[in-house]
């Protein structure tokens, strides 16, 4: 398989490779999964993703077609199945319900908390709502009296 | 999410940056408008989960990756696992 490099993506761009849904089927031959797919390549339209970090010490990888179970606890059994969140942004979502600290609500009783949680593999954190975050640093707080929200604006850190 | 429980302990969301400073990789959205609210589920989150995305049937499917078991845990609400990883803050885990 050969990746290439793209120059001056365009305003309408989603991604350098374009594994998000695609739902313009006028536009389907221009999508990557769908060409590996339509050429014979892979069988099924799937990309899976095993993620690590250095201390894991393990490769990640990008599965195009299929997916490894043995890499999953409890193999294909372990795997659960979601139907892809709708979303404004038109990428892979679950339906983000809220969020526990322990056992307590992180959010208001009665607020809505059904939102987009967007599968950002371009992001190395995970990202919350300011009100669901504010809450979970008031926890954080008094768990840990020194912790410092304020002189580093991307990270609480103790 | 989805009707499922996802539990992360905190050895999974705090990063020692270095011997006297850790940071926690959960932090707030910072995207403009109504974006504010979105989740953004990065890294922090997908190295414990594999992955798969289903162009075909547009779903996503996750399973614990073998290199967190007993780490993390996915569970339906209410039926948490006996087994499943500490869930505690305190100073013992930073």
């Amino acid at each position: 398989m050969a990746l290439y490099k793209s120059q001056g993506l365009g305003n309408n761009s989603d991604g350098i490779l374009g594994l998000s849904p695609h739902k313009d089927l006028t536009k389907k031959k221009l999508h990557y999964l769908w060409s590996l797919k339509d050429n014979g390549i892979i069988d099924h339209a799937l990309v899976s993703f095993s993620v690590t970090s250095k201390e894991m010490n393990e490769t990640p990888y990008a599965l195009f077609g299929g997916y490894n179970s043995s890499q999953i606890v409890d193999g294909a059994a372990g795997l659960k199945t979601f139907k892809n969140f709708p979303n404004w942004l038109g990428t892979w979502a679950l339906e983000g319900q809220g969020m526990t600290y322990g056992q307590k609500p992180m959010q208001t009783a009665g607020q809505d908390t059904s939102y987009p949680a967007i599968i950002d593999t371009g992001s190395s954190q995970l990202s919350i709502p300011p009100d669901v975050f504010d809450k979970i640093r008031e926890e954080w707080a008094q768990a840990l009296p020194e912790l410092d929200c304020k002189t580093d604006k991307t990270f609480c850190h103790i | 999410m989805s009707d499922y429980v996802f539990e992360i302990n905190p050895d999974q969301y705090l990063y020692r940056a270095n011997e006297n400073k850790c940071f926690f990789v959960i932090h707030k959205c910072r995207l403009p408008g109504k974006n504010k609210d979105l989740f953004l589920v990065g890294d922090a989150f997908l190295r414990h989960f594999y992955s798969v995305y289903d162009f075909d049937q547009d779903q996503i499917s996750l399973g614990v990756n073998t290199h967190s078991q007993g780490k993390v845990s996915m569970y339906k609400p209410g039926e948490r696992p006996a087994d499943a990883a500490k869930t505690e803050t305190g100073e013992d885990n930073v």
